[in-house]
């Protein structure tokens, strides 16, 4: 049984197979999609050991709620959602998230843009700029690909307040990350339509 | 179009998983957790089994006895109505023979009472 090479194919194969009950398909899943739950709970702000604790806790539930996972997107996707929920839900219970205020501080900003290339970007380092409720939102936007509604509604927040963090947490990631500047008006746009 | 592009190179980032080195540590943990829950809900499963199993036969017990205690109550019914009969005829009887008939059941009740005096001493 342990000498048994790992179940191989694609992800929605080895879900039907984990949703049948065949858990190492499911331990391949894990290996495969493990590193982006474990970055993405570290980008929406949680420290390394919580965010390796709630992306464990993520492919239990993912295990437990396999077989609601058809294929329509991408395993990846649906996993972080889950991941994303729980790691809201924990930081929620522990009464630290504190969202609904506008923080008027400014980040510190990079260097002066310029000069900058997108292979030197550093997204993890760019994060640290925004405050944690532009890096939530963000991240919950464009990491977990939530809409702004969604987000909205788990964070239990205005719909406005988090098109605000998502603006300035874009402004501000713009700027750090040396691209061109420009208003960030249409970011909110197309998160509302793929949403 | 700055903006999309921006965005664009966002989501790309996003997706790029960062490398951890403890990524099959990682894995073999939830695995290990995946396989302990399942070896706890393999004992609960089977410890409910066995509760079950233990309630079915106590009920298939119980009918049984309730059947042949039932079956029991219609003879013990049969017997009482012959000692009625014969109840009836006590007062019949002749005086020595009530008398002799007294003092049997009172020597039963005497030996049962000695016999409780005894258990419980």
């Amino acid at each position: 049984m342990g000498t048994e090479r790992p179940p191989t194919g694609h992800d929605v194969e080895l879900a039907a197979l984990a949703a049948a009950g065949d858990r190492r398909a499911f331990g391949e899943l894990v290996r495969r999609h493990g590193s982006a739950v474990r970055g993405l709970l570290r980008r929406l702000g949680a420290d390394p050991a919580t965010a390796d604790d709630v992306a464990q806790d993520a492919f239990l539930v993912g295990y437990e709620q396999i077989a609601e996972y058809r294929g329509e997107g991408a395993f990846a996707g649906w996993i972080k959602k889950i991941a994303a929920r729980l790691y809201l839900r924990k930081v929620k219970r522990e009464a630290r998230l504190v969202l609904t205020e506008t923080p008027e501080e400014e980040a510190p900003v990079g260097p002066d843009g310029s000069a900058a290339t997108a292979d030197r970007l550093d997204l993890d380092e760019a994060l640290k700029s925004l405050s944690k409720a532009e890096r939530l939102c963000v991240s919950l936007c464009y990491g977990a690909d939530w809409s702004h509604a969604e987000a909205a509604e788990v964070l239990n927040i205005p719909l406005g307040t988090v098109k605000s963090h998502v603006k300035r947490g874009l402004d501000k990631l713009r700027a750090r990350m040396a691209a061109p500047s420009g208003s960030a008006s249409n970011d909110s746009a197309r998160r509302e339509s793929h949403g | 179009m700055a903006d999309l592009d921006f965005e664009t190179q966002l989501a790309r980032l996003y997706g790029q998983a960062p490398a951890f080195r403890d990524a099959d540590l990682f894995a073999q943990q939830v695995t290990d957790r995946l396989d302990r829950g399942w070896a706890l809900r393999r004992v609960l499963i089977g410890a409910t089994g066995v509760v079950a199993g233990v309630a079915a036969a106590a009920q298939l017990v119980s009918a049984r006895f309730s059947t042949e205690f039932s079956e029991m109550s219609h003879e013990g019914a049969q017997q009482l109505g012959k000692l009625t009969q014969r109840y009836d005829q006590l007062f019949t009887l002749g005086g020595s023979e009530t008398l002799w008939l007294a003092v049997a059941l009172a020597g039963l009740a005497l030996a049962f009472a000695v016999t409780r005096l005894m258990d419980e001493v």
